[in-house]
């Protein structure tokens, strides 16, 4: 009885222990699943980030204003949280035009309009805007837009008078050759019809 | 050969033209006619009994071609007209003349100064060639053009 006693306590420490011991586990395993999820969150971008162009400002003239519409999204961390914000103008070649850099507080979502100065020196053509969010030990999430330089309206009229006038003269020089090589034609015609009159009367 | 500058009165300039033709008809001739023509010109000479057989029209007054040995150039077309004499007298062989009937005609349709530009390229051509020039004139008309171009002419009669 003594013996079937002892091992019943026996059985029950057993038991204690193990229960521990699978707690312990359990309790590990919970500590470990949520550092797995912190760990997630410092891999993957928790931010996204969406740039777009009004339709009106799809062309800018050379010195004028760009105008983009950015919005951050924060999927991961609850709270305020000081992104950095880098802004890139680049031409088709992927060549720098503009460089702007900033610090933005983002709760849960941020929206904000950004403005950029395009050079006048600029080349005309199309570019892109690229923003990017860097966050949590250089984490980045990027977006682009396209857009398009264009020469400004006063120099397209300087233009198309540069143009038109070229085209004037370009015309009117064709004119004065077709005029020309007429006259040329009628006073060879004539010098012939001369020749032809001359041999007819005196053989 | 010589070129010369007739100044006559409007009476007696037809027959100023008939006698030249007449003295000069053994050689080929062009005939510029300027207030008559050429179908005027040569009934004209015709009647005379003036030969026109060797005489080459260039007709300023109508411009319809009748005769294909006719050239019709507008007296305004100073360019052509001097372009149609210099051909002809290069390319007639031999001595020749040239009568303009009447010079002051072309004021009608020109610049004094084209006129007198015209005249300086005919007499120029002619001149070291075998071609006798003779310009015939009105006394009455152009008398500014006639004072601007006898210096061209070797020799000006007034009669």
């Amino acid at each position: 009885m003594k013996t079937r006693g002892n091992l019943f306590i026996l059985t029950i420490l057993v038991f204690t222990l193990l229960s521990s011991v699978a707690s312990a586990e359990l309790l590990n395993l919970k500590t470990e699943s949520k550092n797995y999820s912190k760990e997630q969150v410092e891999n993957n971008s928790f931010f996204d980030i969406f740039i777009t162009i009004p339709q009106n400002y799809e062309k800018v003239e050379l010195g004028a204003e760009l105008l983009a519409n950015v919005k951050l999204i924060n999927l991961g961390s609850s709270g305020r949280v000081d992104v950095l914000m880098v802004y890139e103008i680049k031409d088709v070649d992927d060549k720098p035009i503009i460089t702007k850099k900033e610090t933005v507080a983002v709760e849960t979502q941020a929206n904000f309009v950004r403005t950029f100065d395009i050079p006048q020196d600029a080349e005309t053509g199309a570019y892109k805007i690229y923003a990017k969010i860097i966050y949590a030990d250089g984490k980045e999430a990027a977006a682009e837009a396209s857009f398009e330089i264009v020469k400004p309206s006063s120099q397209k009229t300087k233009d198309y008078l540069i143009y038109g006038s070229l085209a004037v003269i370009i015309l009117a020089i064709l004119i004065y050759l077709s005029i020309k090589s007429k006259v040329i034609i009628d006073r060879i015609k004539m010098k012939l019809q001369i020749r032809s009159i001359v041999k007819k009367k005196l053989g | 050969m010589a070129s010369t500058l007739i100044i006559i009165s409007v009476e007696n300039l037809q027959k100023e033209v008939n006698d030249v033709v007449k003295t000069l008809s053994a050689n080929p001739g062009i005939y510029v006619s300027l207030n008559k023509t050429h179908e005027s010109i040569e009934n004209i000479l015709k009647k005379e009994k003036i030969s026109t057989n060797k005489l080459f029209f260039i007709d300023c007054v109508t411009s319809e071609q009748k005769r294909n040995d006719v050239l019709h150039i507008s007296p305004r077309e100073l360019d052509k007209l001097s372009s149609a004499i210099s051909t002809f007298i290069k390319d007639i062989p031999g001595k020749k003349f040239l009568v303009i009937d009447a010079l002051s005609t072309l004021l009608i349709y020109n610049d004094e100064n084209k006129v007198a530009q015209f005249v300086k390229e005919i007499t120029e051509f002619a001149s070291g060639k075998e071609v006798e020039v003779i310009a015939l004139s009105p006394k009455t008309k152009g008398e500014e053009l006639l004072n601007k171009i006898f210096n061209f002419f070797d020799k000006v009669k007034k009669k």
